[in-house]
């Protein structure tokens, strides 16, 4: 609006005021000026609500009025209120993210104190990081041929420069082997792409994190897990590949906890989430990458803005029916994004749940038909605000206009399947931010 | 000791554009109040309208919305009409 010649006054809860004011920075408009109000607004009564306006519309007149530089200089060094202690005690020494900040810098010469170094300034998930010597990083880069400086994308919020080598110092940071760069690479680019909504992923309160999905050829060559275990621990290239993404989120796009990254609750995938899908035991010889128009031979990464997995355990069913109802029931929460929403929701098929749907003759769109009739949240559990915002968002979605409940999906689209996992009777649901579509970038320099 | 690290911070633009103009304007003000939809958000800018109605003699409201967590699309006529605009992020 401001750039447009138009004076604005936004408002903004003091909670938020960290990530509006990196907004403003993103923007090249750092003095742009906020009035502050305090947090929560989304809880008053319309009494306080009317309080609050109150109190705030002086400060919307002052911010139309006062002359411009005079606001730009108050508002450019106007800092967030700090409300919790601030864990990353030297975070703020030192500007490393400005235009001509070093390169290299200098630190202690032993893992302890680089660890006690980097987890200060807040460059780490807190588990302990690799030292980014400059030996390792030019390991890293090994000979992928790709200049240093090459820019693969600005990371979402502050925009930061992911280059080639800031991916191979954040891939070092990781635990990363040189051979799992050129996902990291084809990763990074695939945050830039605008469906995938990156801006609101990395600074939500909803506690989604990047799902990394490898297809094709590199998943075996760079041994990406997808049997036993593929949504958990244990496999070095799904470990660190997913944390060399966290790693890149947070020192190149600056998803720093409880400032820029405001998730609420947070959860253990925003660690590391990123799995192979599983091709010789699918049913359907046809992976997610392949319906998404790439080829059994080329290699991709699918990025998702989802939450962790909840599982479905169906020891019992013995028809696809039987199993999608119980897939269709996990699915039917009113509390995560795609309630209300709408967007991506994916499905993990395990491989024994997979056969038996095949076996029944049910295709790929056969099961998404299935839960789109099947996966109802049922009417008791919608409360009156939740199907209004429904009404609001998806009003597709809900049976009936009085007091019945609402699908989970309407459209084939937005029921992403995979097929993964070992053996036994367990899939697992994927839900998604829903303000986010699923992008895909091929692996290969 | 001391050894080289490398610097895992992604480097940021640094523009620092100036304000639109305040000032000047004369006749009817046509005020933009421009809301993300989060909970109470409409509800604090009706009562900011209201207040501002008793403010200002010659006055029209042009209301805008987003999406919850999704970019700003502004309209033709609010880019071009506005003189000024409020906007609400509540949550």
């Amino acid at each position: 609006m401001e750039s447009h010649g138009i004076p604005t006054a936004t408002v903004c809860s003091d909670e938020f005021y960290a990530l509006a004011k990196a907004e403003t920075q993103c923007l090249g408009m750092p003095g742009l000026p906020i009035a502050i109000v305090p947090h929560p607004v989304a809880k008053l009564s319309p009494d306080e609500v009317a309080a609050l306006a109150q109190g705030t519309v002086d400060e919307i007149i002052r911010l139309w009025r006062t002359d411009g530089s005079e606001l730009r200089a108050e508002f450019r060094d106007k800092q967030p209120p700090v409300k919790q202690r601030l864990r990353y005690k030297s975070m703020f020494e030192g500007n490393f993210s400005a235009p001509g900040a070093p390169a290299r810098l200098n630190g202690p010469d032993d893992l302890e104190g680089v660890n006690r170094l980097f987890y200060s300034r807040g460059w780490t998930d807190g588990l302990p990081i690799i030292p980014p010597t400059p030996a390792r990083q030019e390991k890293m880069l090994g000979e992928c041929g790709l200049d240093p400086d090459e820019l693969l994308a600005l990371i979402e919020p502050r925009q930061g420069r992911a280059t080639v080598a800031k991916v191979a110092v954040n891939a070092v940071m990781a635990g990363c082997q040189p051979e799992h760069l050129g996902v990291l690479i084809a990763a990074a680019k695939a945050m830039g792409q605008p469906a995938l909504n990156l801006k609101a992923l990395n600074t939500t309160t909803h506690p989604c994190t990047l799902l990394a999905l490898i297809s094709g050829p590199v998943a075996d060559a760079i041994d990406v897990n997808s049997t036993y275990n593929a949504l958990g621990q244990g496999s070095l290239a799904n470990a660190a590949i997913g944390r060399a993404l966290r790693s890149i989120l947070l020192n190149i796009g600056g998803g720093t906890p409880g400032i820029l990254d405001r998730a609420t609750m947070g959860s253990p995938a925003k660690y590391s989430f990123c799995f192979a899908e599983r091709v010789e035991e699918n049913p359907w010889g046809e992976t997610l990458a392949m319906q998404r128009g790439f080829d059994a031979g080329q290699s991709t990464v699918t990025l998702c803005g989802v939450e962790g997995p909840h599982n479905v355990n169906d020891h019992y069913g013995k028809t696809a029916e039987e199993i999608l109802l119980t897939i269709g029931g996990v699915l039917s929460s009113p509390g995560h994004n795609n309630s209300y929403l709408g967007g991506e929701i994916m499905v993990v098929l395990g491989p024994e749940h997979a056969e038996i749907m095949a076996r029944d003759g049910f295709s790929k769109a056969d099961i998404r038909n299935f839960l789109i009739e099947h996966a109802l949240i049922p009417a008791h559990a919608l409360s009156q605000p939740q199907r209004a915002i429904m009404r609001q968002y998806v009003p597709e979605r809900l049976l009936a206009d009085g007091d019945g409940g609402a699908r989970i999906a309407t459209r084939h689209e937005d029921i992403l399947l995979v097929v993964a996992g070992g053996a036994g009777r367990h899939s697992a649901i994927v839900p998604s931010f829903g303000n986010t579509r699923a992008v895909t970038e091929t692996v290969g320099y | 000791m001391v050894r080289e690290l490398m610097n895992p911070c992604g480097i940021v633009a640094n523009e620092d554009r100036p304000l639109a103009p305040r000032g000047g304007h004369e006749g009817k003000l046509v005020i933009g109040l421009f809301s993300n939809q989060k909970a109470n958000a409409d509800l604090f800018l009706d009562n900011i309208q209201a207040l501002l109605a008793e403010r200002f003699d010659d006055v029209e409201f042009l209301r805008g919305y987003k999406a919850a967590s999704m970019p700003a699309d502004f309209s033709d006529e609010f880019l071009n009409r506005c003189h000024v605009v409020a906007a609400a992020f509540g949550d």
